[in-house]
């Protein structure tokens, strides 16, 4: 089985069906997953910006990272279901699409860097926990993240323009 | 009014966007990233004008940088945004979810600007009053997202 033929499979559900032919299951599905961008990465940008002891530097990196962690979780899971949505109706497509690879090759080294972080920098946060200005690899894990979502968010408004207007 | 729309079209920068399918695509996508910034930071200070976020620090605190976020934010998006109308002005102009969105954004800004103001006083309790301003606040900025989500999709 090819990436090509489960491409196809995909494009022929019923999920699919219901976002190329109806009226309003693409726009409401693409509003969810720009909805579901602005919360998640909207407030994610003030763990990054905490972690770069840019701004928040009197408030505990943990405390700024468990009140924020519902809403940008909130958000992920609403942009990763309709993205995925998204996916099922224009495979094909989008895999051919360069800024879609861009978008997912940014997207999983935002992921990575965020499990890199959590295990192995997260463990000895205490010693930088309240600290106004972190240690150079914890600024940088910041750093990346935000240069790695402004990626996925520039690339996804280009995959946008160069899939489904005509060449 | 129409004469002006007409005019602003035949602009250099108007019609060079216009004529530019990649320069439209790059500033449609800074325009998002000035809106995220807006949509993330108008939820950081609502929330904790409303008593749901990080209960450890003071009001203040965290409004500042928030807020000072949303003019950032604001400035990317309407510059970009300006430019984007430019291209297309007599169109847009009169579109009615445009002029929604128009309108919105004045009242999502000059609400939240003003009923934080009161909020820069440092005090450890929020009282009723700026709760309700917090949720007005929180639904007008919505409100513009879902609308710039209708404007972009529906078109």
């Amino acid at each position: 089985m090819t990436l090509s033929t489960i491409f196809e499979w995909l494009e022929s559900t019923a999920l699919a069906a219901v976002i190329q032919e109806s009226a309003y299951g693409f726009p409401l599905v693409v509003a969810l997953h720009i909805l579901g961008l602005t919360l998640s990465v909207g407030t994610l940008v003030w763990v990054d910006l905490r972690l770069l002891g840019l701004s928040l530097r009197g408030m505990r990196v943990s405390e700024v990272y468990r009140g924020l962690a519902p809403w940008f979780a909130a958000g992920f899971l609403m942009m990763f279901a309709s993205g995925a949505v998204l996916f099922t109706a224009y495979a094909t497509s989008a895999y051919a699409n360069v800024f879609f690879r861009i978008k997912m090759l940014a997207l999983l080294l935002a992921a990575l860097n965020a499990v890199a972080f959590h295990f192995v920098g997260g463990r000895r946060s205490t010693a930088w926990d309240a600290a106004p200005r972190p240690p150079a690899t914890v600024r940088i894990a910041g750093l990346a993240s935000l240069l790695l979502w402004v990626t996925v968010i520039v690339a996804g408004r280009l995959m946008s323009y160069t899939m489904f207007s005509a060449p | 009014m129409d004469s002006l729309f007409a005019w602003i079209e035949t602009t250099s920068v108007a019609r060079a966007t216009a004529n530019s399918l990649a320069l439209t695509a790059a500033l449609s996508a800074i325009h998002l990233l000035g809106f995220t910034l807006v949509m993330g930071s108008a939820l950081l200070a609502n929330l904790k004008r409303l008593g749901a976020l990080l209960p450890q620090c003071s009001v203040a605190a965290v409004l500042r940088p928030a807020n000072r976020a949303i003019l950032v934010g604001l400035a990317i998006s309407v510059t970009t945004g300006a430019l984007l109308f430019a291209a297309r002005a007599t169109a847009v102009s009169a579109n009615g979810t445009f002029q929604l969105k128009m309108l919105l954004l004045l009242t999502a800004a000059a609400f939240h600007f003003a009923v934080g103001r009161n909020d820069y006083v440092q005090r450890p309790g929020v009282a009723p009053w700026a709760r309700a301003g917090a949720a007005v606040s929180l639904s007008l900025w919505f409100a513009l997202a879902v609308t710039a989500c209708a404007f972009i999709l529906l078109e």
